[in-house]
């Protein structure tokens, strides 16, 4: 094989094909997406396990709330229908859009397949995004089908907001998705520096757990911990599409919430870029 | 030479830990996340419980006692005995082939050789928030030796439950098998006085999960009066009979392996 002439231009196997372009990100999107969707699938009967485990996980939440509406625990602002279908809508939306993203996302740094991700001409975080929509689109639509058999038995006027402003609910879910996308894709990029994914995973879901509504309207948190919750970004994931839901939120405040969210989804989607970068340059890949 | 043999788990164990150990910041991260989870279901009594000056006739630090107790119950399981995470995706790997060529019992062995770091978290926030609880209550000093007892037994039948569970994905072959999942639900929500529950699912948590045997039933003679068998005989009784239930789905599970031949 005749060497290359002294200053030739070489090939690279990345520079040759070039970065795709806008269209070729959006089919490479695609692509990712369905894979996600096929590996979800492939495990079919894991979904009734997966939807069982998330009901048990709320067991706790709703037994007590019945016990504590039950003994007039409530305040007088909130009735015991529109809690229930409050928490109904939580779990349907908190199933929908579980994730292991952090795992997933921590086994290939461990592994060393980080590298063949970054070295992908595609960019890491859509590329994640992609697999991981792949992961919560089954999840939501069976978290759908399980709202709308629970709004077959539950009373529908708590949820009023559905029928007044359907397009603010629908993107506000949208923008949920994103935003739950963008926490878990910071936690996850943790496991760049650590050699376990759990931590990030734990602090994460023990947030959500706080912050998220997912115990409960926020209305019911004491002031101080209002605040907090109002300052940081898990309300958004639950609690403000359900406050839409339930037409909690209207017109103006309705809208201002959903620029609060996508506030937030970008936000952190831009911090998660920058926190790649910044991490990209302290990974070390085991060679071999 | 059984005791002997137990040197072999024991050395097992701790070398597993010492390497675990090594990663601080993982151990820190970790540590601190299992004790924000436990926290945050404190939370979540706090805002439910600002309409009432109870629940179930249980005080706040009577309920603070039942999440401590089943947390570090929680923790010692998956310090000593969290391998079962992983047998899923052992089982369709065929990783477990060399654990069956080992000159050890398969079951224990397989269970003390990943202690979770976490665990620590689960653990000593669990014996922080027992320690609050009988400070506030003024309990007796005999109560920290039985709460010892019940933690231990709590453990035990954690443990036992998972092992049932987990022995289904000799069955049910898959990488992700959630059902276990439920059990760590369900001992979540034995954290609060089960007599707020449903019948069937307060007598679910007793005899069938029987997490309120080393939970809500001793704890139920130490503040509000019962008989000690409740308290003493039958933690143990629950925690012999589920460590043989699991024993037995081990076993079964085990005559069901198929190697991948890999």
């Amino acid at each position: 094989m005749t060497p290359p002439e002294a200053g030739a231009k070489t090939a690279s196997p990345v520079s040759d094909r070039g970065h795709p372009g806008l269209a070729g990100e959006l089919r490479t999107g695609i692509v990712f997406v369905m894979r996600g969707l096929q590996t979800r699938l492939a495990y079919t009967g894991a979904y009734a396990w997966d939807a069982v485990a998330a009901l048990m996980a709320f067991l706790s939440v709703i037994l007590v709330w019945v016990h504590v509406s039950g003994k007039g625990g409530l305040p007088a602002t909130l009735e015991r229908s529109s809690l229930f279908a409050y928490l109904t809508f939580a779990y349907c939306l908190n199933f929908g859009i579980g994730t292991w993203l952090e795992f997933h996302m921590g086994r290939r740094v461990r592994t060393g397949l980080i590298a063949t991700d970054l070295l992908k001409p595609i960019d890491f975080q859509w590329m994640q995004f992609c697999g991981f929509l792949g992961e919560v689109l089954p999840q939501c639509l069976i978290g759908g089908l399980i709202l709308i058999m629970g709004m077959s038995v539950l009373p529908l006027a708590p949820f009023a907001g559905l029928g007044a402003q359907p397009l603010a609910c629908l993107v506000s879910i949208a923008f949920a998705v994103a935003l739950q996308f963008a926490i878990c894709y910071g936690f996850g990029l943790v496991s760049f520096v650590t050699h376990f994914s759990y931590g990030a995973f734990a602090l994460r879901t023990a947030l959500h757990f706080m912050f998220s509504g997912m115990m409960g309207p926020l209305a019911l948190f004491q002031p101080g911990l209002r605040e907090w919750a109002a300052a940081l970004p898990f309300a958004h994931i639950l609690h403000t599409p359900a406050s839409l839901m339930l037409g909690w939120a209207r017109g103006g405040d309705a809208w201002m919430l959903i620029a609060q969210q996508a506030a937030w989804t970008l936000g952190l989607l831009l911090a998660g870029r920058l926190l790649l970068a910044f991490l990209i340059r302290r990974l070390v890949i085991q060679g071999g | 030479m059984e005791f002997a043999g137990l040197r072999v788990y024991a050395k097992a164990f701790k070398a597993v830990l010492m390497t675990k150990l090594e990663y601080r910041v993982d151990f820190a991260i970790g540590a601190f996340s299992a004790g924000a989870l436990q926290l945050s279901g404190l939370l979540f009594l706090n805002v439910a419980l600002q309409g009432l000056p109870t629940l179930g006739g249980w005080t706040l630090p009577e309920i603070v006692f039942l999440f401590g107790l089943t947390g570090a119950a929680l923790g010692m399981s998956e310090l000593c005995f969290n391998h079962l995470w992983s047998l899923p995706f052992y089982v369709v790997t065929g990783e477990l082939d060399r654990l069956l060529l080992y000159p050890v019992r398969s079951l224990p062995f397989f269970l003390v050789t990943s202690p979770e770091l976490h665990a620590f978290g689960n653990l000593f926030t669990g014996l922080a928030l027992m320690g609050w609880a009988g400070w506030e209550l003024q309990l007796s000093w005999w109560a920290a030796p039985l709460a010892l007892w019940w933690m231990a037994c709590g453990t035990i039948i954690y443990t036992g439950v998972l092992v049932v569970l987990f022995s289904l994905s000799f069955v049910f072959v898959g990488p992700k098998f959630s059902l276990p999942f439920i059990a760590n639900h369900l001992l979540l929500a034995s954290r609060y006085p089960l007599g707020i529950f449903p019948w069937a699912v307060k007598w679910g948590l007793i005899v069938i999960i029987p997490y309120g045997a080393f939970g809500f039933l001793p704890a139920h003679w130490l503040f509000h009066g019962g008989s000690l068998v409740w308290s003493v005989v039958l933690p143990g009784a629950a925690a012999f009979a589920v460590a043989v239930a699991g024993k037995l789905s081990w076993e079964a599970g085990l005559r069901r392996y198929e190697s991948t031949g890999s």
